[in-house]
């Protein structure tokens, strides 16, 4: 009862942000115009799904019908076995295998090292940790493209150590330990843990890391999730870095082979590969879609 | 008794500000460090490196503003800096404008808006990489090109997209539109389901049409995002690289190549980094007034 109430009350706000009200949809016009608008906005997802859609349907044809000139649009023929192949042949584990490395490792520093600040600016504000939040700040209005050169050559000759940590996937590591934007998430959603509760921790002995292990990150899952679904999303289509980093194909993640494999490739057998690397970010993002969608305002409204 | 009390206070108020200050500093440190790292050192050398002449990765001699002058004195840097501001302008052009106007749209919408966006957002969770190879496919020439398949079904003639020097630009800019532009139309999306629906209310009450609702309710609150959103358009499209670099290469002669992909060109290329990074400084300042020229503006027109 309360739950359609409120149901109710939520359709009443929704409909009043609408330009045309619901007395305008009395008049034929104002039909007319409505029925242009759902058109238009079913066209708009068909430009988005479509060009999806043909990676999977040339990735099923079979490599006769594929070649055909002009191509097919719908396909004639269905070959799953040339997806087996070409998952043999181009050894897609081996990527799968890196990628799913490099993002393991992405999600802990994310979360870890990030997280950790958010909880240093949100709870225990330490003298002078002002300053930083501010430097922290700037970085995100900061041009990327000055970095790429100077970051890799620090990378090829790491300060202080000297020694090349390139060929490795340590510096796609450090680099998502270290997000301004998701410091600020991470803080503006552990302002809202009542201080009582780390307050209380504290009595009881904790020390700070194990309050903000045990304790915060728990109470925090819906923040740990969305940052860590953008993260895994983000991480499998990083291209560059890997790219310039790692030079060894046993270690290169789906993206780069994906890059390497397009002139080395017949066309049909590429769109398989295509398809194999779209499927992961499609389904985390089909399952997550709320999350997902809900970060982006997120991050919007946050800055 | 007292006594001792007294100094439990002062050991628990000690303990409390020893706890505050440097256990909170000690948590900070990993995200000093990786932003030193990461961000801070990288800039301040991009720009200190650029004044040597130097020898892959270590130092030379000290050369001034020589390196500046030999990128800018070669024939190919104004043509390169013109086809980044062409990048932008399109950008705008392209991609500016109709994410708001969906967004609008969308927001009409009495039924199905999940699925709706849902479906505008699945390009952005797709590999960069993968979209960029998708796109290039589509823009093949000849008979063997879908987009071409497409428009020849409508009696058009074939057409050559990516090596059509003149607006290979413009298909690059319609491929990274298509890509991003799920993510701006949820962020407007969600700013105009934050408005205040009295307004709205209001408004109908004293009789408004559309358009008055529009330009006097939709736009005015539409519009910082709208700004921030334009800024950081500008800010990111004026850096593109990796879209010409695995799109075009940069071609055809050149006419797809921005100053990024000149920057990564120096220094993965021929391997000079020094110019490489004079590239990226260059970059960096042009972005700067840009954003100071614009933030005036901004002033002017609100006073």
């Amino acid at each position: 009862m309360k739950r359609k109430l409120l149901k109710e009350k939520k359709a009443a706000v929704k409909v009043s942000t609408r330009l045309i009200g619901d007395n305008d949809m009395k008049r034929p016009v104002y039909k007319l115009i409505y029925l242009l608008i759902v058109l238009f906005l079913i066209g708009m997802c068909m430009v988005t799904i479509l060009p999806t859609m043909w990676i999977f349907a040339s990735a099923f044809k079979d490599t006769k019908e594929f070649l055909a000139v002009p191509p097919t649009i719908i396909p004639r023929s269905f070959e799953p076995a040339k997806i087996v192949q070409v998952w043999k042949n181009v050894k897609f584990i081996r990527y799968l295998r890196n990628s799913g490395i490099i993002i393991a490792g992405d999600l802990a520093f994310t979360v870890l090292f990030n997280g950790m600040a958010g909880y240093v600016f949100s709870k225990l504000k330490p003298a002078g940790s002002k300053f930083i939040y501010r430097l922290i700040f700037i970085t995100m209005l900061l041009p990327t493209s000055m970095n790429m050169i100077p970051l890799y050559s620090s990378f090829v000759k790491f300060p202080i150590l000297g020694i090349n940590i390139t060929g490795s996937f340590i510096p796609l590591w450090l680099m998502s330990g270290f997000s301004a934007f998701n410091i600020m998430l991470f803080k503006s959603f552990f302002d809202s843990v009542p201080a009582s509760i780390v307050e209380a921790a504290r009595i009881d002995g904790s020390t700070e890391v194990g309050i903000f292990l045990r304790i915060i990150i728990p109470l925090s899952k819906p923040i740990v999730m969305v940052v860590s679904i953008f993260t895994i999303v983000a991480a499998w289509g990083n291209f560059m870095w890997p790219f310039l980093i790692l030079k060894k194909e046993t270690m290169q993640p789906v993206s780069v082979m994906l890059y390497n494999m397009k002139s080395q490739l017949s066309v049909d057998k590429y769109m398989v590969v295509m398809m194999l690397s779209v499927i992961p970010p499609l389904t985390v993002f089909l399952c997550f879609s709320r999350q997902i969608m809900g970060g982006v305002t997120l991050g919007g409204v946050k800055e | 008794m007292r006594v001792s009390t007294k100094t439990d206070k002062q050991n628990k108020k000690l303990s409390a500000f020893v706890r505050k200050n440097t256990v909170g500093w000690l948590m900070l440190l990993p995200t000093v460090l990786f932003a030193y790292l990461i961000v801070w050192r990288p800039t301040v050398m991009g720009f200190y490196n650029s004044l040597f002449r130097m020898q892959g990765g270590t130092r030379g001699a000290f050369i001034g503003l020589k390196n500046y002058v030999e990128i800018i004195t070669d024939t190919n840097f104004l043509k390169v800096l013109t086809n980044t501001f062409k990048y932008t302008g399109y950008s705008l052009l392209i991609g500016f404008i109709p994410p708001l106007l969906i967004a609008i749209l969308l927001n009409e919408a009495r039924r199905g808006q999940y699925i709706f966006r849902v479906g505008m957002y699945i390009p952005v969770v797709l590999p960069g990489i993968a979209v960029y190879m998708l796109w290039s496919y589509m823009y093949l020439p000849g008979d063997a090109g879908l987009l071409n398949t497409i428009f020849g079904l409508f009696g058009a003639d074939p057409y050559v997209w990516l090596q059509d020097s003149r607006f290979a630009i413009v298909w690059i800019v319609v491929t990274m539109t298509w890509s991003a532009m799920g993510g701006t139309i949820l962020m407007y999306f969600a700013a105009l389901q934050g408005i205040n629906p009295d307004l709205y209310e209001a408004a109908s009450i004293d009789g408004a049409m559309i358009r008055h609702k529009l330009r006097y309710i939709v736009l005015p609150e539409i519009y910082p995002i709208a700004l921030l959103l334009f800024v950081r358009q500008i800010i990111g499209v004026f850096q593109v690289m990796e879209q010409p670099l695995t799109m075009t290469g940069g071609g055809p002669d050149g006419a797809t190549e921005s100053l990024a992909l000149l920057a990564y060109k120096y220094a993965f290329e021929y391997f000079k980094f020094d110019k490489g990074m004079a590239t990226g400084v260059i970059t960096f300042i042009i972005l700067m007034f840009m954003t100071i020229f614009y933030t005036r503006l901004e002033k002017k027109v609100n006073q």
